[in-house]
């Protein structure tokens, strides 16, 4: 390889130079530039399910002990509601059955009682009545709740509506149950027991 | 043309170094300003939520309760 001239050399010498001073022109005042983060967007879904509860709780029961009907009387009527007792020897206090809305949905509660334990069935003799009804405990909780003693249907029959609506909010969600009897004097004795079943059917 | 000369060499050699230098110096000399350019955009979050609520069972629920008594 031949040595490099001299005019070759100040070509070279002349191009540095000038790279020099545009670099020299251009680096202006000098600085960093920081762009900070540009805010993005973006949807991230979040889904639960919360499922529907019906449910119900039933406490207490009604004992109305035992007795037997006067000799002067026709009958004697029991109710639960006041813990009286008319035409009768039985002693008992006030008692109720207390039904409960614990779900998470708005219901309707019947009664009915079990096997063919309808006033006939249960009591006997002539003329038996067998009833309940319903009463407040918390106001508003049941729309529609039957005040008045109704008769309790036995298993076959249509059960009774005691309460067409009953709310699930705590504070008003529960109303109590008393029972009435009617035993006629030629009711046969022995010890009687009913099954009261409260059904619950969500309602809107 | 004839060759250039080694002492015109010489010289074009000097500047180089001069402006070289120079070039450094003003690099070195100049304070580094920090220039912070906030974003125009505002960042955004979406969240979508949804409630699935399963329809309570059509079966009626059942609880029961008591009625005792004896005749004599």
């Amino acid at each position: 390889m031949s040595d490099i001239s001299n005019k070759t050399l100040a070509i070279l010498v002349g191009i540095a130079i000038v790279v020099s001073l545009v670099g020299i022109l251009s680096i202006g005042k000098g600085g960093v530039v920081y762009i900070t983060g540009k805010g993005t967007s973006g949807q991230g879904p979040v889904s639960f399910n919360a499922t529907t509860e019906v449910s119900i709780k039933v406490t207490g029961s009604i004992d109305f002990g035992n007795g037997r009907v006067n000799a002067t009387a026709n009958n004697a009527t029991l109710d639960s509601y006041d813990g009286t007792d008319i035409g009768g020897t039985w002693t008992f206090s006030a008692q109720s059955i207390k039904v409960e809305n614990d779900g998470t949905v708005n219901v309707s509660v019947n009664l009915s009682a079990d096997g063919n334990n309808n006033a006939n069935g249960l009591i006997g003799g002539t003329s038996p009545l067998f009833q309940m009804k319903g009463f407040v405990t918390e106001s508003g909780a049941c729309v529609t709740l039957q005040t008045t003693y109704a008769n309790v249907p036995n298993s076959t029959e249509t059960p009774l509506a005691i309460c067409d609506l009953l709310q699930y909010v705590n504070s008003a969600d529960e109303f109590n149950v008393s029972a009435k009897l009617v035993i006629p004097s030629d009711a046969p004795a022995g010890a009687r027991n009913a099954t009261i079943t409260f059904s619950a059917s969500q309602v809107s | 043309m004839g060759d250039i000369s080694k002492k015109t060499l010489a010289v074009l050699v000097i500047v180089a170094i001069v402006l070289s230098a120079v070039a450094t110096w003003k690099v070195l000399s100049t304070p580094t300003t920090v220039i912070v350019k906030p974003s125009t955009a505002e960042g955004k979050s979406q969240v979508s939520f949804g409630i699935g609520v399963e329809p309570a069972p059509s079966v009626p629920v059942e609880k029961t309760g008591q009625v005792r008594f004896v005749v004599q």
